[in-house]
């Protein structure tokens, strides 16, 4: 929000400054608001229109719906396809979005459709080939036994049954309640219960093996 | 990450593990989308809403198409289903409209049938003078016959019908005539043949033309009167 120089005509340093400063505060406050707005409000900004609205939705849930992906896929570019195509339904969608459910549960109910649908256009992974999983390259500085433990724990998430890996995920990377994940997988409280004792029990013993 | 939402022994249990896991899940290497993935995820929801934005332009004009048609449409059935006014007679406008037209049309009816009916007295009246006339000639006609029968010289031709001459030509011409004015009176009607009647009561002079005048517009009030029988 720079004044504008005008031919033929100066404007005082102090108006320009003054000027400048109020633009740097109106950014502020506005920033301020998109980080106090919740979900399901910069949803039905950006459905109204307001394309920074969805950059700010985009920029709190991408990492989250991206490692769901990327975990439940063992390929990189299936994830990066899942992926994206979620977010273009959600874009397509933005219209049917009703702000009376949370836009994280209907967020990823839309993704776990788009998972489901992509296991039965190809053959449901049951078996996940052990080698590619230690693709992921550490940290270095880091102990190499929390290296081992961290790669233990990608390994046997990504061996889980189908079912049990995406309600875990859906657990460990949102924080959906149990009625809400219950909600996006079209399953009931109980299944989702019983899914994810039997995950985090496959889990726990496999580390302490 | 996680909130513990406890409905029982159970799910504490279940909870604390999920708990633990989350730890030790956090802690595995964040992988984020590439760049030009965002890049364009991000160009493509932009772009929705800038061409959302020219939809958007003519919203209004859907919006006003779509209450006019609702007007138009409520008012035509509203228009349909209006109820009937009756007057005291139980016609509704229109009833009473269409009957106004009939009325003037019957009116309009009578009128000409009334100009009809006074050409045809007039054409009666004429028709009747030729009648007297022809009358005459037939009298005449057959009286040269009568004189001829009743000489005794000619006594025998009598019984014979004439075989030639100007009489029996003249008979034949004044028969067809009679025949004409017979088929012409059997399309009068019997008001006429009345009022025809009366008209010659009046041309012979007797009086009771108007007694019986005054009995035909008793019986028959609408039948309209030849001028000749107003005076």
């Amino acid at each position: 929000m720079e004044v504008p120089a005008c031919a033929g005509m100066t404007v005082p340093p102090f108006i320009r400054m003054t000027v400048n400063l109020l633009g740097v505060l109106a950014r502020i406050s506005y920033a301020a608001f998109m980080r106090e707005t919740t979900d399901e409000q910069l949803m039905r900004q950006y459905a109204k229109g307001n394309a920074q609205a969805f950059d700010q939705l985009y920029a709190r849930h991408r990492g989250a719906l991206y490692r769901y992906f990327r975990r439940q896929v063992n390929d990189e570019a299936t994830a990066n396809d899942l992926y994206q195509g979620v977010w273009e339904k959600i874009i397509h969608a933005r219209k049917k979005y009703r702000p009376s459910s949370p836009f994280t549960a209907w967020m990823y109910r839309i993704a776990h459709n788009h998972l489901v649908d992509h296991y039965r256009r190809s053959k449901p992974v049951t078996h996940i080939e052990m080698d590619t999983l230690s693709d992921q390259k550490a940290e270095p500085g880091e102990q190499a036994i929390n290296e081992q433990q961290r790669e233990l724990l990608q390994e046997n998430i990504a061996v889980l049954p189908a079912e049990q890996r995406n309600t875990l995920l859906l657990k460990l990377e949102t924080g959906l309640k149990m009625e809400e994940i219950a909600s996006v997988t079209g399953t009931s409280r109980e299944t989702v219960k019983s899914r994810l004792r039997y995950a985090v029990d496959k889990l726990k013993r496999s580390l302490v093996e | 990450m996680n909130s513990i939402h406890n409905n029982g022994p159970d799910d504490k249990l279940l909870n604390d593990d999920i708990e633990k896991l989350d730890q030790a899940y956090q802690q595995l290497s964040s992988e984020e989308p590439p760049e030009l993935l965002d890049q364009a995820i991000l160009s493509s929801a932009h772009r929705a809403v800038e061409k959302n934005d020219h939809w958007l332009d003519f919203g209004w004009i859907h919006g006003l198409t779509t209450a006019v048609v609702v007007v138009l449409a409520v008012s035509i059935i509203l228009t349909q289903r209006q109820p009937v006014d009756l007057d005291e007679n139980g016609l509704s406008p229109a009833d009473v409209r269409s009957l106004g037209q009939t009325r003037k049309a019957e009116s309009e009816m009578s009128g000409k049938m009334r100009e009809q009916r006074v050409d045809d007295l007039r054409a009666n009246k004429s028709m009747l003078a030729e009648d007297a006339l022809l009358e005459e000639k037939i009298m005449r006609a057959n009286a040269p016959v009568e004189v001829m029968a009743a000489s005794p010289a000619v006594a025998e031709f009598a019984d014979e019908p004439v075989a030639s001459g100007a009489g029996e030509i003249e008979i034949d011409a004044v028969k067809k005539d009679a025949d004409k004015i017979t088929v012409a009176r059997s399309s009068l009607s019997a008001e006429d043949v009345q009022l025809q009647a009366i008209l010659m009561l009046k041309q012979a002079g007797d009086d009771s033309w108007k007694t019986e005048l005054k009995i035909f517009i008793e019986n028959h009030p609408d039948y309209p009167i030849p001028e000749e029988l107003k005076n």
